[in-house]
């Protein structure tokens, strides 16, 4: 599907996709402290793998969603956000990390955003 | 029920001291884990910090040559100094205030092998002192689990030469020949006027055949032995054995007596091989302390087939009431009930009845028709096992309720069976070796307890021969019981997600008074965690470990699978603080005073028992100066 937005639209979604992507790697980084950092509760366990693994993928895909033009996979990066960010924010909160709550609630924030712009 | 002696005192004077230092494994030789110390209160316990830890480097979580560690010290606050011993069995001094490390012994020749138990363990030391001045007038011990005790100077650290030889004691030496396994002193002494009172730990569930259980006096200068006690007659001998005292024991300087908790005897899960009655087996023993005799003796589990060792210090407290104060002691037990009885006569305080229990159908078995069980304090942990947990059981297809329906399970003691019985409690407890903190003021009781089931399986040994003997009281497994006709297989009642298949909670933190028996509060305690994930705060936590009460409404305590310590509101449960720390706090915390302010020190040590994780943290909080 050709790109047909004007370029002044797709530098917004950009931007507030790369915002988006800040609170992903910040939550990130807790994620990799509480993992590797003892006395954390949740060091060396599979539950902060998990949480690894989700704030990576969330970064990730909000890097990637704001490159994309409009169509089916965009839509389909744009779904997985919202579903990853859930599923991390779940995993968050069982493992009781508030910050990285935080950090997952505010990507989920400028996802909302994100949609806002790409309408 | 056997009394020697008559009762002589029916009522003692409060002997509780004014303590604002730790000097022993319960703070001190009565097991009250009570602190006189007031300076942190329910009011300001949430401002407090960490005042300095450090980090022994005696850990090992088992992956490379060194077997993994259990560290379970409570640290002694005596001559102005911190001592605490390591799994690796060495002592640490260090200054009460900064954590600064005065010195360390380390012995020369150390065993790290797991020769009785499967994991290095240590509870920590004994502090001594006597009269006079000079070299080894103060003494702290420490033993191994090659059954060493060394005794070393409170001051510098030195082996003190007059002790066994050279600052050694053999305990080994009054050992049977024989014998499969060291008498391990993993247990700190108990000091008995100048005597240290030694029991010993050994190799669980493996044979019939064991040294018989004994607790050892010594003198604390030259390491003499000087009495003997003996929980089994001699022509047991070959026969069975145990019915040891691993944990700690408790002493009444005044009446001159010493409490002794006695485990069951061998083979642990069939009594089949040893169908005379033992009395002193799985009881609370009290025995003359100078000279070994015993004065009076409760058996708690009439032929034991469960492991149901007696499994803490009883709490020695002069129970308050209108006309004067009643001297008691408090038991624990792995089936969750404690026993109040009157020290000096062992006389049940509160009606203890013989209630009829399963019989078993192993036709070689000689299982008791019925067992003592105390009317009041009511069990926390109830006398059911409270049915199939309906969301482990939906998360794993109904596998929990299949397996529920292969077992056997009458009620509490339904012996163990061919087809697997459920046994609830189970040998984890209950009650464990903590046991319970008392505030001597008000006679009211704090002990956390957790509710653990488990299946107990015997297997036919020609059954049992083509199976691999291995496993852990932690993960369950194979056990053999060489000289019986029967393996054992040990299984933790859990889904295949690991989710427990029984109800939370998992473990709970009661208050009971003692004057009369009722139960205060009753709250979960702590947190189950799997993977990282952290359980509701309702399905409370597994716990090992003991508290603390201090005399301005405070309980301390690790203890639960979260790792956090928490301080408890003692008037309700409620917990007023929690910090995280880098391992379970299997351990019982000191209490104590220095230089003007209140420190709270927790060994941080971990028992893969209720989690796989270890540490070597020694951690000190106090209130902002």
């Amino acid at each position: 599907m050709p790109d047909t937005l004007p370029p002044a639209h797709r530098a917004r979604e950009e931007l507030v996709a790369n915002l988006m992507a800040v609170p992903a790697v910040i939550g990130l980084a807790l994620a990799v402290t509480a993992f590797v950092r003892r006395g954390s509760g949740i060091d060396g366990t599979a539950g902060a793998g998990l949480a690894i693994l989700g704030m990576a993928a969330l970064a990730a895909a909000a890097l990637l969603v704001g490159r994309l033009s409009p169509g089916r996979f965009r839509t389909f990066v744009t779904v997985m956000i919202l579903i990853g960010g859930l599923l991390t924010l779940i995993c968050a909160w069982f493992l009781m990390q508030g910050w990285l709550m935080l950090a997952v609630a505010l990507t989920l924030a400028l996802w909302l955003i994100f949609i806002l712009v790409a309408r | 029920m056997i009394r020697i002696l008559p009762a002589l005192i029916l009522l003692a004077p409060a002997a509780h001291a004014q303590q604002t230092e730790w000097t022993g494994f319960h703070g001190d030789g009565m097991a009250q884990k009570y602190s006189a110390s007031t300076q942190i209160t329910p009011e300001n316990v949430s401002d407090l910090e960490m005042a300095w830890e450090i980090h022994t480097g005696d850990v090992s979580d088992g992956s490379g040559d060194i077997p993994g560690t259990v560290w379970s010290a409570t640290p002694i606050l005596a001559n102005d100094m911190l001592y605490v011993g390591t799994p690796f069995y060495r002592i640490l001094a260090v200054h009460p205030d900064t954590g600064e490390i005065a010195w360390t012994y380390e012995p020369d020749d150390t065993t790290l092998e797991p020769l009785s138990q499967p994991e290095l363990k240590n509870r920590g030391v004994t502090y001594w002192e006597g009269d006079g001045e000079g070299p080894c007038a103060r003494r702290v011990y420490i033993g191994t689990m090659d059954a060493e005790l060394h005794a070393v100077d409170a001051d510098t650290g030195a082996l003190c030469a007059d002790f066994g030889e050279g600052g050694i004691l053999d305990v080994n030496q009054w050992n049977k020949p024989d014998a499969n396994f060291p008498l391990s002193q993993l247990q700190p002494p108990t000091v008995f006027r100048d005597k240290l009172l030694l029991g010993w730990a050994g190799k669980d569930w493996h044979d019939a055949e064991n040294p018989l259980g004994s607790v050892f006096a010594i003198d604390a200068r030259t390491g003499e032995l000087d009495w003997t006690f003996h929980a089994i007659p001699e022509d047991y001998d070959g026969v069975t054995g145990t019915a040891n005292v691993w944990t700690a024991m408790s002493v009444d300087e005044e009446n001159g007596l010493a409490y002794l908790p006695v485990s069951s005897p061998s083979a642990d899960f069939y009594g089949g091989t040893r169908t005379d009655p033992i009395p002193l087996a799985t009881s609370v023993t009290a025995v003359n302390g100078d000279t070994g005799e015993v004065v009076w003796s409760r058996q708690l589990v009439d032929h034991d087939i469960w492991d149901y060792d007696t499994v803490a210090a009883p709490t020695l407290v002069d129970i308050p009431g209108d006309g004067g104060t009643t001297p008691a002691l408090v038991q624990p037990t792995k089936m969750g009930y404690a026993f109040v009885l009157n020290r000096l006569t062992g006389e049940p305080i509160f009606p203890i009845e013989d209630t009829p229990v399963p019989a078993s159908d192993i036709p070689t078995e000689a299982s008791a028709a019925t067992q003592p069980i105390p009317t009041l304090p009511k069990s926390p942990i109830g006398d059911d096992w409270g049915g199939v947990f309906g969301l482990a059981d939906i998360a794993s297809f109904g596998y929990c309720s299949r397996k529920f329906e292969e077992l056997r399970y009458e009620g509490r003691y339904t012996p163990p069976s061919l087809e697997g019985s459920l046994a609830y409690p189970a040998t984890a407890g209950g009650f464990q070796w903590g046991g319970g903190a008392v505030d001597p003021e008000n006679g009211i009781l704090y002990i956390n307890s957790s509710r653990v089931a488990q299946i107990y399986q015997l297997i036919e040994r020609a059954e049992y021969d083509t199976m691999t003997t291995g496993g852990s009281e932690a993960e369950g497994g194979l056990f053999p019981m060489t000289g019986t006709p029967y393996g054992f297989s040990l299984t933790n009642f859990l889904n295949p997600i690991g989710m427990p298949c029984w109800k939370p909670p998992y473990g709970l933190m009661s208050a009971i008074d003692l004057k009369s028996g009722e139960t205060l509060w009753e709250r979960p305690f702590g947190q189950t965690q799997q993977w990282g994930f952290y359980m509701p705060e309702s399905w409370g936590s597994p716990t090992i470990g003991g508290p603390v009460v201090t005399a301005s409404g405070l309980i301390f305590i690790g203890a639960s699978m979260d790792a956090r310590v928490r301080a408890l509101d003692a008037a309700t449960g409620d917990v007023l603080w929690k910090a995280q720390v880098d391992a379970p706090a299997v351990s019982i915390p000191a209490v104590y005073d220095f230089k003007g302010q209140q420190y709270v020190v927790f060994a941080v040590g971990g028992n893969s028992i209720i989690k796989p994780q270890v540490a070597d943290q020694l951690i000190a909080f106090t209130l902002p100066q």
